[in-house]
């Protein structure tokens, strides 16, 4: 509602309506790309000019989902200097069924007089991510392409991946944790910069971020390489201050591209027996280390292979011929370094240095052979290097196979540690043929009548000393018995009250006890008489259990004789 | 009199059988060693095999069956062989040798020995017995003598302490007895001896893999259910594993079974 006041006002302090001179409307209507994605949203715009209509929210047609978007006005200036007034209003369309679908015509009455737009046939195509127009209707989408599809095992190919977002510099940059590319079967060696440009795709503008690599396979056969995923920092919006970037919102996105097939094909046989896996174009060159040496001393030969290839799986070269007893030689080390593989170029160089150590007296470091495939030409390639003028001094026995002397320590610079030969298990070993030795039984973990035996006269032992030990406890018991049954009659536990000077606990526990045999000895005594004993018991009690008496002291000599006399008076059986 | 007379009778007529018998398994294994020698691998793998179901015990005779069963693309039971064979001679190094090559050959699977394990296997079963009784005996005797003979009675403390001494040793040496016998006793084991073999998730056919065995690889048996055994698989593993696909490496199995 308020757009279309915006409109009206406009309209009205237009110069036509001050110069009283009516322009030419009229009304047209185009799609961004005629052809669309099933599923994606395709662009309709319709535009009024030098007036306004009503259009309808919504766009009835088979087939076809036709949403209105909003609208928007824009004025210039056309070559007579007169003002034109541009009103679009804006659909988003859908379609889901691949085929062809005719959007009908509009129709908008503009100061009374009817204008109709011309239909327009849309075609709604299945979604191929392969498909890079289909891609036109995207807001950003990422692409994988690669030089070649169909190469050999370990080959180079040059590949690039490419991130689109719509519109002008919408790309700030690419992410390079974000972006990755996988596969088991193939290396890819790492991106190093990208570039940005721009293409139109399908009408629509697209800003483009290139990063170009390569990769080789490992293994023969079909395989489909992707989607591969771009990160980049793209411009999600922008401030309404002119545009001029200060205000802009940036976000990241991860683009999935396409995928690719690529047929790789396995080397062919007969390769050279200097092959070394290489596969691309390459050339080499030597430089030994020395060409004055003493027998045994060691050259250090350097290879540089320079070219185009997979540097990164190839060994060193080997010499053309057998050179067993005369020349020894080490594991060699290997440098690669790789150029600027940004523009898909592979050009690098790998350096081999590899010691080898005169066993005899020779004039010249034999040829080196480097045999690598040559994609282009599908043929094995040899690199032959010419042999090398040495001057080799011996001290004695010239001519003669010489031992390598060991290496006196392990911090010494020339030292060469001999290798050991390691073991290698090819087949089973051959029948025994000799005579078998025939076992009568399996060897089995039971232990044999031995270990029975020894159990049992550790156990006759064991069992001797017990019986032994257990009859003897038996017999002592037996004869301290008597003593232990024998009973304490009153008279005999007078002989054990203690007299003065002895503890009070001694004691009282001596008249106590002996109280207590005369009361068993003598159980119909008078009455007056176990009065007498009862109260000296209590009494005895009292002093040994009360707690008020010092037990440890002594008892006095008139308290025991007190004692002693009631105990005498007693009479005894 | 008329026993001694039956048994007399006995040897007479089984002694020259026995010596008869030697010279036959001498000379089938010859022949055998001949058909190997000749190409004729199956041959000599069939004549080796009717030795071994004789009941003939040799580390040879096992190696030379194996080193035939190898030949015939049978890699399983060639495997199996030189392991039997190993039972018989633990420290035979042709069957090692042999083993390390068809291990490198075939990639199969085999159960990682530890310092300890090998340090425990090295010794028999009857060893470790031995060691047990002894430390028993001696802690028994100890108490024995601390506690009934006179004489040794001033000692007892440093006897009871002998005596704690040795229950405790064999204990530890009951518990590394029993995890000999429960995790490196050969009876425990078999090998994988089917071509195109794999441990199940369930017994039962149409049951999920959990991992392919190649024929050779080693296994400890858990559990019988049927036609299936629960097994342990190098690599902590487990899973179910058809019993035709699996040989028991000792004892042999019985001509019936």
């Amino acid at each position: 509602m308020c757009f279309r006041i915006v409109t009206l006002l406009l309209l009205c302090l237009s110069p036509i309506q001050l110069i009283g001179q009516e322009k030419e409307s009229s009304i047209t209507a185009q799609v961004l790309s005629n052809k669309v994605a099933a599923g994606e949203i395709g662009v309709l715009m319709v535009k009024i000019r030098n007036g306004d209509a009503s259009l309808p929210e919504r766009i009835e047609t088979e087939g076809l989902d036709i949403l209105s978007t909003g609208q928007s006005v824009s004025m210039s200036v056309d070559a007579l200097g007169g003002q034109i007034m541009d009103v679009t209003y804006s659909y988003r369309f859908r379609g889901e069924k691949p085929g062809t679908y005719t959007i009908p015509s509009l129709t908008a009455t503009i100061r009374g007089k009817e204008y109709t737009t011309n239909p327009i046939e849309v075609t709604i195509v299945k979604l191929d991510p392969n498909d890079h127009a289909s891609n036109a209707t995207k807001q950003y989408f990422g692409k994988l392409q690669v030089s070649k599809t169909e190469a050999y095992v370990n080959e180079a190919v040059p590949f690039q991946m490419a991130a689109y977002v719509r519109g002008k510099n919408a790309i700030v940059k690419v992410i390079a944790p974000l972006t990755e590319i996988k596969h088991d079967n193939f290396v890819f060696q790492p991106f190093q910069r990208w570039d940005t440009s721009g293409e139109e795709v399908g009408n629509n503008y697209f800003s483009v971020s290139t990063i170009q690599s390569t990769l080789f396979a490992l293994k023969p056969g079909e395989h489909e390489i992707g989607p591969a995923q771009i990160g980049v920092e793209a411009i999600a919006s922008s401030s309404t201050f002119g545009g001029f970037g200060i205000f802009q919102r940036t976000a990241n996105r991860e683009l999935a591209t396409n995928t690719v097939r690529m047929k790789i094909k396995p080397l062919p046989d007969g390769a050279p027996a200097s092959f070394t896996g290489g596969v691309g174009d390459f050339e080499m060159n030597i430089t030994p280390s020395t060409t004055q040496l003493n027998l045994g001393d060691p050259v250090s030969m350097e290879f540089e292979i320079t070219g185009a290839g997979n540097f990164t799986t190839m060994s060193a070269p080997s010499f053309a011929s057998l050179q067993k007893g005369i020349w020894k030689t080490y594991e060699p080390s290997k440098e690669v370094s790789e150029g600027d593989s940004a523009n898909g170029s592979v050009e690098g160089k790998a350096t081999f240095s590899q010691v080898i150590i005169p066993e005899k007296k020779t004039d010249s470091i034999p040829a080196f052979e480097f045999t690598f495939f040559n994609p282009t030409t599908g043929s094995y390639v040899t690199r032959t290097s010419d042999p090398i003028p040495i001057s080799v001094n011996v001290d004695s026995g010239s001519g003669q196979s010489v031992a390598i002397p060991k290496p006196t320590s392990p911090q010494s610079s020339t030292d060469y540690p001999a290798e050991s030969p390691s073991p290698e298990f090819n087949d089973v070993l051959y029948i025994r043929t000799t005579t078998p030795q025939w076992l009568s039984q399996v060897p089995s973990g039971a232990p044999g009548i031995l270990f029975y035996v020894v159990q049992t006269i550790l156990s006759i032992a064991f069992c001797t000393v017990v019986g032994f030990g257990v009859s003897r406890m038996v017999r002592k018991y037996q004869s301290e018995k008597p003593s232990r049954d024998a009973v304490l009659t009153f008279r005999q536990s007078l002989k054990n009250v203690p007299g003065a000077g002895s503890s009070k606990k001694e004691f009282f526990q001596a008249v106590a006890t002996s109280l207590l045999l005369w009361k068993k000895e003598h159980p119909k005594a008078p009455g007056e008489v176990n009065e007498v004993i009862d109260r000296v018991s209590e009494k005895c009690e009292s002093i040994l259990y009360g707690g008020v008496e010092e037990l440890e002291s002594r008892i006095s000599a008139m308290e025991a004789a007190e004692y002693h006399s009631i105990l005498s008076k007693l009479p005894r059986r | 009199m008329k026993c001694l007379f039956s048994v007399l009778a006995l040897l007479f007529v089984t002694l020259p059988f026995s010596g008869e018998c030697a010279d036959e398994v001498a000379a089938k294994f010859q022949a055998a060693n001949q058909d190997y020698q000749n190409g004729k691998y199956a041959d000599a793998a069939g004549k080796y095999s009717e030795l071994t179901e004789a009941g003939k015990l040799s580390p040879e005779l096992y190696y030379n069956l194996g080193a035939s069963y190898y030949q015939s693309g049978e890699t399983g039971n060639a495997t199996l062989w030189m392991r039997r064979a190993l039972v018989l001679d633990p420290a035979m190094p042709e069957a090692k040798q042999s083993l390390a090559f068809l291990r490198s050959h075939t990639g199969y699977l085999e159960f990682a020995e530890s310092g300890f394990d090998r340090f425990v296997r090295q010794f028999p079963e009857s060893f470790w017995k031995w060691l047990i009784s002894i430390f028993i005996w001696a802690g028994l005797l100890s108490l024995a003598v601390g506690f009934f003979v006179e004489r040794l009675k001033p000692n007892r403390s440093g006897l009871i302490t002998l005596a704690i001494l040795c229950g405790l040793a064999s204990l530890v040496i009951s518990r590394i007895s029993s995890y000999r016998e429960r995790n490196l006793s050969i009876t425990n084991f078999a090998t994988i001896v089917a071509d195109a073999s794999s441990a199940q998730t369930a017994p039962t056919p149409g049951s999920k893999s959990v991992i392919d065995l190649p024929p050779g690889s080693e296994v400890r048996i858990l559990q019988k259910s049927g036609n299936w055994c629960y097994a342990e698989i190098p690599g902590e593993v487990r899973g179910w594993i058809r019993t035709d696909s699996l040989e028991p490496v000792w004892p042999l199995p019985s001509k019936n079974s």
